[in-house]
């Protein structure tokens, strides 16, 4: 299918993934100075749905989160004091996710596409309060929303989505790569019409447009360039799309890195290698909870 | 079991309960990394932890906060740091142990050596891995029998020369044997075990055609005259030994062993451990779940880019 016709697909099918309401309004919460926020509304937000305030509990407890049985949180209110607020509506926003995943694998293990937006989130956090960015729970949110196109690229067309797919991990290479060849866009094209279908705000639909390329995104490229070395490091680090891109990667040649080493000095003797093992100890953390909110399922 | 683990890095609660007592470990932590240069991240804690228990236990000491003072203050904290490293790194080898960097090996840095020396005037010529620190041989046999092996035809036919070295008179003794037991040879494939091993009593030997690839011998990385011989080394793996060292000899081993490397060389190290602070001759590279030092033009390393 051309690219144009995959576009305006996306622009005109009814069919496209409507924006979880939960999301909608934790992302709005989560732009809020956390003393603003109102503890009772995101409890209440998250009670609404049942099957969410379940995963987030599942989260919330998992043993990597360092809760023993005896400290188990039972419920939404409970874990909010054990967690605080601002992790609770990072975690209800992972867990919103859920929902869009696709029931059926098409080549992508919905599981593994979960794992790889969550870890990205946890990743760019860290490594956003690392170098000095104000606002760590934004680089959360970006981090997870990224992909997002892909989901679209799904559902608008599984069969090629496929075939791409196959492509990629056939021949270990970037995801966008492949849909480059094989539908003439990629993720981060047909992630912008979702972005601007769900509203997202200017940030994180950069965000989503330039984690591949953050020299497009011409003012706000820090925290573009944020979420594209954590999707790098991931990726790198085993928390792809299921399977090793095997190539070799020297930051401080990617452009994110260079733009952030000019924005930020804290970067300039960053300990690259640090940061990389507490990401490997991050995504062992991200994968046991995936597999125990998959595994319950 | 009291919350003492590893606060979970991962959406990790702030102020929680047991944050007060994880605070020497942290320390403990961060002085592991600062001294010998190698990391445990959040999830490892609570191993180090017990590791950490281990060592209290053999000296009396009752808390962690008395054992960073045994690792800081008193006399004898360099021995204990050693004590603890060979808590941490178990102190032994088998076979196949870290197959991240045996995969990023073969399918990354060896290609890439191969592809640049065809590059260079001298045309392809054999292609030289030195193990520094091999102990008692798992390292270098696993990397003979690996490119041997060598299914895709990465080596394009290239000799190979595996020269492995250890201050260690018995290690090197046995890995001139090179007859195994189980704890050595638990990682193997079958594929492996039955292509390049024969039985030998309850023990496995390595074949002759692993074993004509390696040459053994005894070396101190610190010996500065000795360290200037091998020369046009394409691959330098140097694991769970530089973290032995103080902050000056790692800089004199690393001094040397970037004039023993080959334009192109490369430097692997242990898991977890890194040339942050130590040099900035070398570039860090990633490759699919392992870290690698490419050798770098001089001055050029060093650039904020």
């Amino acid at each position: 299918m051309p690219a144009t016709r995959i576009l305006q697909k996306l622009e005109f099918t009814r069919e496209l993934p409507t924006v979880p309401v939960v999301l909608t309004r934790l992302l709005r919460y989560m732009e809020k100075p956390l003393d603003q926020v109102d503890v009772h509304q995101i409890v209440n937000l998250i009670l609404q749905d049942k099957s969410l305030a379940g995963h987030c509990l599942q989260v919330a407890n998992s043993p990597l989160f360092g809760s023993s049985d005896e400290n188990e949180v039972v419920t939404i209110q409970a874990s909010v004091m054990a967690v605080g607020v601002s992790r609770i509506q990072q975690i209800a926003a992972s867990c919103s996710l859920l929902r869009l995943m696709p029931t059926i694998s098409f080549g992508l293990n919905p599981a593994v596409f979960w794992a790889h937006s969550l870890g990205c989130a946890v990743v760019s956090r860290e490594f956003a309060a690392q170098i000095g960015y104000p606002e760590p729970a934004k680089a959360y949110a970006a981090g997870l929303l990224h992909d997002i196109g892909v989901i679209a690229l799904l559902w608008v067309s599984p069969q090629d989505f496929r075939r791409c797919f196959e492509e990629a991990s056939r021949n270990r290479i970037p995801l966008y790569e492949a849909e480059h060849r094989v539908f003439g866009i990629t993720h981060c094209e047909s992630g912008k019409i979702i972005a601007q279908n769900w509203r997202l705000s200017e940030d994180i639909t950069d965000v989503i447009v330039g984690h591949h390329s953050p020299e497009i995104v011409q003012s706000r490229s820090v925290l573009t360039s944020i979420i594209s070395v954590s999707d790098l490091l991931c990726r790198i680090g085993g928390l792809g799309y299921g399977y090793s891109e095997d190539r070799q990667t020297d930051f401080r040649e990617e452009t994110a890195f260079t733009i952030l080493a000019a924005k930020y000095p804290a970067l300039r003797p960053f300990d690259l290698a640090r940061f990389t093992f507490e990401t490997e100890g991050l995504i062992e953390e991200v994968r046991a909870v995936v597999s125990q909110v998959y595994g319950a399922h | 079991m009291p919350a003492m683990m590893a606060s979970p890095s991962f959406l990790r609660a702030t102020g929680s309960t047991g944050n007060e007592r994880c605070e020497p470990l942290i320390k403990i932590r961060d002085l592991i990394y600062k001294t010998a240069g190698i990391f445990q991240a959040d999830n490892k804690l609570q191993l180090l932890e017990r590791h950490c228990n281990k060592r209290m236990k053999a000296l009396g000491v009752p808390t962690l906060r008395d054992y960073y003072g045994c690792l800081t203050v008193n006399s004898m904290h360099q021995a204990e740091m050693v004590s603890l490293l060979n808590e941490i790194t178990v102190g032994e080898t088998f076979f196949f142990r870290n197959r991240p960097q045996l995969d990023a090996i073969r399918k990354i840095v060896l290609p890439t050596i191969i592809d640049a020396k065809s590059r260079s005037k001298t045309g392809q010529s054999a292609l030289r891995i030195w193990c520094a620190g091999c102990s008692t041989g798992e390292e270098p046999f696993t990397l003979s029998m690996m490119l041997l092996d060598d299914p895709q035809g990465t080596l394009k036919g290239c000799s190979i020369e595996i020269i492995a070295t250890d201050i260690n008179e018995r290690s090197i003794a046995h890995a001139k044997v090179g007859c195994y037991d189980d704890h050595s040879t638990r990682n193997l494939e079958p594929h492996f075990r039955n292509k390049y091993f024969s039985i030998s009593g309850d023990k496995l030997q390595v074949t002759p055609a692993v074993q004509a690839n390696v040459s053994f011998s005894r070396l101190n990385l610190l010996d500065d005259s000795r360290m200037l011989f091998p020369k046009g080394i394409d691959l330098i793996l140097c694991c769970n030994v530089l973290i032995y060292f103080d902050a000056v000899s790692k800089k004199r081993v690393i001094q040397h062993f970037y004039r023993n490397l080959s334009p192109h060389g490369y430097l692997l190290l242990g898991h977890s451990e890194s040339l942050f602070g130590i040099s900035q001759d070398f570039r860090l590279v990633h490759m699919p779940s392992a870290t690698g030092y490419v050798k770098s033009e001089k001055g050029a390393a060093d650039s904020p880019s």
